[in-house]
């Protein structure tokens, strides 16, 4: 079976799934080997080009969105096209870039003096980053792909077959930008696009993954379990840097003493846009909350502002689609719990909130489905907690939640942040700096 | 005569949408009101949502519904316990099976259902049979598989039945080589035989090795193949309906016009809905479908799809009279079907892929490797 090659100038295509109709906008790799060496020759595009520059032209794309094309955000909101416009404001990138790159993103410009070694380091580009993207949090893929591109690296994005036109479709928007260099030069949207390709091919075609594998010089891999273990057991090169954004649960905690009748709607609602947002999809997606008795605010009190709260979230990120194994899924679990606790829920599926006085974390239910437990001290949380947790988003008093967040992480976790933030791609991610990972650090004897 | 038999005294593909909603309406008001005065679960979980004994839906629609799998994690019965005696256990191999129990009123009105409904398809006579399944007889127990309930009812029209599953230590296989010689001497005998079995099985383990054996038979004209348990499997291999009904003309001689598929399921045991050749399959009277939108939760319009809600008032041992299924289907008509049937004819589009990926047929082929 082939590698396929995206190259549709279409606008719109007639799905965005990858699927026989739609391949017909891919045209067949017949060498993959030669296409990636024709990919690494164009890297010499960045040759001029300072990190800086590079930042400057995603920001000025971040501005054409907003003002000259509106269309785009319009018609790919879902992938949250305000937290995608905050990413590529050039003060964002600029603090992840200081962040990976040892506090100084010149490094990837030019040999820069490192104090604390007293020679001379560059971040010089690995070569060929691949991509592995998953369909459910498409923003993510986009992300990464800008990552590679700051660090001037040829970019490979293997398309998943669900919703996988739209990454490719996004991302030729940048075709008609041009921006001008540090050096009065000018970086264009095209020739950025030369040094991406975007390709498709079966999930089962071993032989082809292990092709793509093989030419990489870092598999970026984002997906589930099987996808992950599937990506690492294809043959790849023995210094190729592996970085993995693998299966993740979240969940929020709230302590008695930060929760009152005063926040209490507030906190329900920035958690409701937290379950909201991505369909619950992402990895950074509450699924739990864990609500501390015997504060002014009872749990099931929480669990019935956090409904009003859904019901809020569901004008700002309107619900298009359930498909019928969630709706199936959300039929059942409201009807046991009905026996075993209470649900609160929209008429159709919607949404979900429901309340039991199970121990433990629930098993996800995606879709907007968000259990709500009581617990009687927060610390008791830390026992649920395993590396496969990321994201907690905690409200409670400050020097609890520092504690809390300390004793937690030794079992797991990545991130602990506000409630309403949960969602907001940071650094360091899954416990990565990213762009970090896409460099060699080579140096100069002074 | 309880409102159940008076039901199944009428023939169930005779009426048109106005006169079965007379009949069929007042039917399942009682059975709500029996199970809401005898089940209390049933009574709870209607209150949850709203609902009230006095105060009942007037549309079909409004009537609150279970999903299948509660009948997995509770136990609900609307009769006294002593009263059971009988539970129908459905075919998962992970987690719980559903667990119906069963009494004898609600046995009779299984067997009556099934019995009008399959005669108004493959006729009232007997004839004899050959099934693909393993024989029952030597497995005596008040728990009845799901699988072996659903074969049961057809057997009602055997004359004779020969099984041809073998059972090798938990590996079931068929007995090919008898089955071929049985079919030669019919070849022979030129006399009617019906062919029951799971729709994997039969086509796995004896249609598609006889299409690669190139063995041909051609069973005599008033031959049937009859299957059930869904399409799962075959979809996964990329086999269609038509690819099925040619091969089964081409290695048994049978034309697609006589080639029934039913369709059913075990929290509402006894009720059948049938399909010949390509056709959809059709509501008798004992039943109705509301094809739901999975994000709204509303009665879809005909055409669109959506998860198969089944409502029957037949079950009086337990509360079974509003299931929403996992199955997704839709309606693609509402008179008469093209074989003169009168009812809602829906198709089966496939299962919810989240839901327990499980049937029969599917279960038996998992045995069968």
């Amino acid at each position: 079976m082939p590698i396929f090659l995206y190259e549709s100038k279409l606008d719109r295509p007639t799905s965005w799934n990858i699927d026989e109709n739609t391949i017909q906008q891919f045209r067949e790799i017949e060498n993959y080997p030669a296409e990636i060496l024709r990919l690494k020759k164009n890297m010499c595009v960045f040759h001029d080009v300072s990190i800086g520059d590079i930042m400057n032209f995603f920001d000025e794309l971040a501005r054409s969105w907003t003002s000259e094309t509106p269309e785009v955000l319009k018609t790919f909101s879902f992938l949250g096209s305000a937290f995608l416009l905050s990413f590529l404001r050039k003060r964002n990138l600029l603090r992840l870039a200081r962040a990976a790159l040892r506090g100084n993103p010149e490094y990837m410009d030019t040999f820069s003096l490192m104090p604390e070694l007293g020679k001379h380091v560059l971040a010089q580009p690995r070569g060929i980053i691949t991509h592995w993207i998953a369909g459910n949090v498409l923003n993510l893929g986009i992300i990464s792909l800008i990552q590679g591109i700051l660090t001037k690296n040829a970019n490979v994005l293997k398309l998943p077959a669900n919703l996988g036109l739209i990454v490719p479709t996004v991302f030729q928007t940048i075709s008609n930008l041009e921006v001008k260099t540090k050096k009065n030069t000018r970086i264009s949207g095209k020739d950025i696009l030369k040094t991406v390709l975007f390709i498709y091919c079966s999930k089962e075609d071993r032989e082809s993954q292990g092709k793509i594998s093989l030419e990489s010089d870092s598999r970026v891999i984002w997906g589930g379990e099987q996808a992950v273990a599937s990506v690492m057991s294809l043959p790849r090169k023995i210094d190729c840097e592996d970085v993995v954004f693998g299966p993740r649960y979240s969940l929020a905690v709230i302590g008695k003493d930060a929760l009152g009748q005063d926040n209490l709607d507030n906190i329900a609602f920035k958690l409701a846009m937290d379950a909201s947002m991505f369909e619950q999809r992402a990895c950074s997606s509450p699924h739990t909350v864990f609500v501390e008795t015997g504060g002014p605010v009872s749990p099931l009190a929480f669990a019935q502002a956090l409904a009003h709260g859904m019901q809020k979230a569901i004008k700002r990120i309107p619900k298009h689609k359930t498909t019928a194994a969630e709706a199936y899924s959300i039929v059942e679990l409201r009807s046991e719990h009905l026996f075993s606790g209470k649900v609160f829920s929209s008429r159709g599926t919607e949404w979900t909130v429901i309340y039991s006085e199970d121990k433990g974390l629930a098993a996800p239910c995606y879709s907007r489905v968000v259990f709500v437990r009581p617990v009687s001290n927060i610390e008791k949380v830390i026992e649920d907690i395993d590396p496969s947790v990321q994201t907690i988003g905690v409200h409670a008093e400050s020097s609890r939640k520092f504690k809390f967040a300390r004793n937690v992480m030794e079992r797991g976790g990545l991130r602990i942040t506000e409630i309403g933030k949960m969602n907001v791609y940071d650094y360091p991610w899954d416990g990565i700096f990213p762009m970090g990972r896409f460099v060699r650090w080579v140096s100069i004897d002074q | 005569m309880t409102y159940q038999d008076e039901l199944l005294s009428l023939p169930p593909f005779s009426w048109s949408v106005e006169q079965k909603q007379k009949i069929f309406s007042p039917c399942l008001k009682s059975a709500f009101r029996h199970h809401w005065e005898n089940c209390p679960e049933f009574q709870f979980y209607c209150r949850e949502q709203g609902f009230y004994a006095h105060k009942q839906p007037e549309k079909l629609f409004e009537y609150p519904y279970f999903p299948v799998s509660l009948f997995k994690t509770k136990k609900m019965i609307s009769v006294p316990d002593e009263n059971i005696t009988a539970r129908i256990m459905s075919s998962a191999t992970s987690g719980k099976p559903s667990t119906i129990h069963v009494d004898a009123a609600t046995a009779r009105y299984q067997t009556t259902a099934s019995t009008r409904i399959l005669a108004d398809y493959i006729g009232p006579h007997r004839r004899p049979f050959l099934v693909l399944d393993v024989d029952p007889s030597e497995v005596r127990s008040k728990d009845i598989s799901a699988r072996s309930a659903a074969t049961r009812g057809f057997l009602i029209f055997a004359g004779s039945v020969e099984y041809v599953l073998v059972d090798k230590k938990d590996t079931f296989t068929v007995d090919i080589q008898r089955l071929m010689s049985r079919l030669r001497e019919v070849e022979i005998d030129g006399k009617e035989i019906n062919i029951l079995g799971f729709t994997f099985i039969l086509y796995h383990h004896v249609i598609r090795l006889l299409k690669d054996q190139q063995v041909r038979f051609k069973l005599p004209d008033t031959s049937k193949i009859i299957h059930l348990g869904g399409w799962k499997k075959l979809t996964s291999q990329k086999v269609s309906r038509q690819q099925f009904l040619d091969d089964i003309r081409l290695t048994l001689g049978v034309d697609s016009s006589r080639v029934y598929d039913f369709y059913g399921f075990t929290e509402q045991m006894g009720l059948v809905y049938g399909s010949r050749a390509d056709h959809p399959k059709t509501v008798p009277l004992y039943a109705e479908i509301i094809i739901r939108d999975p994000l709204t939760l509303e009665p879809v319009r005909d055409g669109e799809k959506g998860l198969i809600q089944m409502l029957t008032p037949l079950p009086s041992s337990y509360p079974g009279i509003s299931v929403l299924t996992d199955d997704i289907g839709r309606i693609v008509g509402r008179g008469q079907d093209r074989d003169g049937r009168w009812g809602a004819q829906f198709e089966l589009i496939g299962r919810a892929h989240k839901a327990e990926l499980r049937g029969c047929g599917d279960i038996l082929g998992e045995m069968m490797g």
